[in-house]
């Protein structure tokens, strides 16, 4: 590169690259927690990223994102982040120091600021799309091919968040892109569940469904 | 010509009192108003013993008379003599009824012993429907010009068929190696005045052969197996028993099953076209039954657009759809497929590659250099163990029922780049149209491929980590 910025962290991944003309750092914008079942997430818009988990316990846990605006099916917390670009994720941290980064697009846009977020949300896996399996995870019965995490301790159980942007819950009929929190094998597992139950409709039963698009798991920090 | 000989101890009716000269019945079951039953040409000889051993004396108010030694209005024989007569053609022969009475003078005044003696004329053809049956059908035998034979009553008053083989009658009865009869549940179908036909099934290994007979009896006591003694036959038919064709057919209908497919989402329902099936014979209808080459994917076959199940009947000019689920791996091939009698027609189902999808990648990595980006209480919230998400592009998609949506640009994207470059997608339609959704990933793009028959839509966020 003539110039810039380009940072690549451990194992190759990517932190920054000021070439690119439409990457952007996120920005926790928003959180909260919702209470009993349906409650509505504040704070998000088209094109946020969302990621979440139950308050507590065990049970099966999505997001109606169909819904404005979107809602938890349990008590939950939730975190939105948005991209640095959006006006709305500036300047967040009350610091006035640190690193700013444009990027190479013929109008520059900030694609970092580090006076923009004082949390992060650290992937610990990526699961491409059709890696899981799917399954009726309502109570969490299918776990092979649907495990998204193992807790090493009640710690990082607690901590631990799953992308939203995909799911669908639609109860014990339907589910899309959800998942199962299970606290009580382990130290805490996390269980993808999605799925289609016909019922008894042309003896269809259930049908498990595989991710069709990605899932990310991650600690909120 | 058959010579019938029965013994018949008299009765201790006195005559002159009510019910006096009762019938002597041949069986209490099967004859109850005839003594004994015979043909034309038949001799029926009765030998009366009386009780107390005096005289037998014949009351001599009918014709034909038996035969008897003793002249007169009561002819006279001695206890243990026969009285005998050929039956002819004569109308007195039809039904033949005669009164006798003993020596012995009963307390009343009358004689002791008293009876009557009933001889019916029967006769009777039997025809069969057809000439030939074949194992595990059914063959109609009926009879015609029958006579002499009155009213059923109970198990009373009918005529037999038994069926022989090469003149050896065929005991088995209700089992697949015997007959199964319509009119009984033993091995003789039975025929009466009020229905003079039945149905006989061949069991399915009853013994082929072309020397079948079927033969009409009438019931006599006085010889042993009363039901189908030769002696006792009225009639005869021949038929044969065959063998079923073996079953042809049906015609190739793998190709109207529709192609194989490719790139199939895990575990997406598959469904074939709909083959119309010809060409089966012997018979027309048969079995259709859904496989799978690995025994999974739970295979049904729909008959006429009916209900979908493992197996079912299919008839000539009816649809056949087959439907499985694809593999739940990627780049696996299954291969559904529809039987009949040993014809198949099969689909196969190829899911998605790995590459683009299936992967998973973990998170950052342990160095002690780079940038990062402490908050205030000192947690790395950015940095080089750390792998956080950028926003490359979002927006909305569209993908009517059937087809793809536009291509949608992804900074950076390639087919192959998943754990680094990824899409999460909504569908906002009708949750049950999602699983037919497929996101493919290319150089700088992605689109969504809609395998349903729903127009779907909704949101996606694609993000670099």
């Amino acid at each position: 590169m003539a110039y810039g910025l380009s940072v690549t962290g451990a194992n190759n991944t990517y932190q920054l690259d000021s070439t690119l003309t439409s990457t952007v750092h996120f920005a926790l914008i928003n959180q909260g927690t919702t209470t009993g079942s349906n409650g509505q997430i504040a704070g998000f818009s088209a094109g946020d990223l969302i990621v979440g988990r139950p308050t507590s316990g065990s049970g099966g846990f999505g997001a109606s994102m169909g819904s404005s605006p979107p809602t938890l099916n349990v008590a939950g917390t939730y975190k939105v982040f948005r991209p640095m670009s959006n006006s709305t994720a500036t300047n967040l941290n009350g610091s006035n120091y640190g690193l700013e980064v444009y990027n190479s697009a013929g109008t520059k846009v900030k694609m970092f600021d580090s006076r923009s977020f004082a949390n992060g949300f650290g992937i610990k896996k990526i699961f491409a799309k059709n890696a899981l399996a799917g399954g009726y995870n309502y109570y969490g019965q299918v776990p092979t091919g649907n495990i998204v995490h193992t807790s090493t301790s009640s710690t990082d159980y607690n901590s631990t968040y799953v992308s939203l942007n995909a799911s669908y819950w639609g109860g014990t009929s339907a589910a899309f892109n959800a998942y199962y929190f299970d606290s009580s094998t382990g130290t805490g597992r996390i269980l993808f569940s999605s799925f289609i139950d016909f019922g008894g409709f042309l003896g269809l039963g259930t049908i498990p469904i595989s991710n069709f698009s990605e899932v990310l798991v991650g600690d909120f920090i | 010509m058959a010579t019938y000989s029965l013994a018949v101890t008299m009765t201790a009716h006195e005559t002159g009192t009510s019910g006096h000269y009762p019938i002597k019945a041949g069986s209490a079951t099967y004859s109850t108003t005839t003594t004994m039953w015979a043909k034309q040409g038949d001799t029926v000889t009765y030998v009366m013993t009386e009780g107390d051993g005096s005289t037998v004396h014949y009351l001599d108010n009918t014709n034909p008379d038996p035969t008897a030694s003793g002249t007169g209005t009561y002819p006279v024989m001695s206890s243990g003599a026969a009285w005998s007569h050929t039956l002819t053609s004569a109308n007195d022969n039809a039904e033949i009824v005669w009164y006798f009475f003993g020596g012995t003078v009963g307390a009343g005044g009358g004689r002791k012993y008293s009876n009557r003696i009933v001889t019916r004329r029967v006769a009777g053809t039997i025809a069969a429907g057809i000439s030939s049956v074949v194992q595990g059908s059914t063959i109609a035998f009926s009879v015609s010009g029958m006579a002499g034979l009155p009213t059923a009553s109970g198990s009373s008053n009918y005529f037999y068929i038994g069926i022989r083989k090469g003149g050896t009658m065929v005991h088995t009865n209700n089992t697949a190696a015997g007959v199964y009869w319509d009119s009984s549940n033993n091995q003789l179908g039975r025929v009466h005045t009020g229905d003079t036909s039945t149905t006989m099934t061949a069991g399915s290994s009853l013994a082929v052969g072309t020397d079948y007979t079927a033969h009409l009896y009438h019931y006599n006591p006085a010889v042993s197996e009363g039901f189908y003694n030769p002696a006792n036959q009225l009639s005869q038919v021949s038929f044969s028993v065959t063998a079923p064709a073996s079953a042809t057919g049906p015609n190739a209908f793998d190709s109207g099953l529709g192609s194989d497919g490719t790139n199939i989402p895990l575990n997406q329902q598959v469904i074939s076209s709909a083959a119309t099936i010809s060409g089966m014979a012997n018979p027309t209808s048969q079995t259709v039954t859904a496989s799978t080459n690995d025994g999974q994917g739970s295979p049904q076959v729909s008959v006429a657009g009916g209900t979908y199940a493992t197996s079912a009947t299919v008839t000539n000019g009816q649809s056949v759809t087959l439907r499985f689920n694809a593999s739940g791996s990627n780049s696996t091939t299954r291969t559904g497929t529809l039987t009949i009698n040993g014809v198949t027609g099969s689909v196969a189902a190829t899911t998605l590659a790995a590459t683009g999808g299936g992967g998973t990648s973990s998170g950052g990595g342990s160095s002690t250099y780079g940038l990062e980006v402490t908050n205030a209480s000192g947690s790395t919230i950015f940095g080089p163990n750390m792998r956080s998400g950028h926003a490359i592009a979002s927006g909305n998609w569209s993908a009517n029922a059937n087809s793809s949506s536009t291509s949608y640009t992804v900074e950076g994207m390639t087919s192959s780049n998943r754990d680094t470059v990824g899409v999460l997608l909504f569908n906002n339609t009708t949750p049950f149209a999602g699983w037919f959704l497929n996101v493919v990933y290319g150089s700088g793009s992605f689109y969504v491929q809609n395998n349903g028959g729903t127009n779907c839509s909704g949101t996606w966020l694609a993000m670099r980590y």
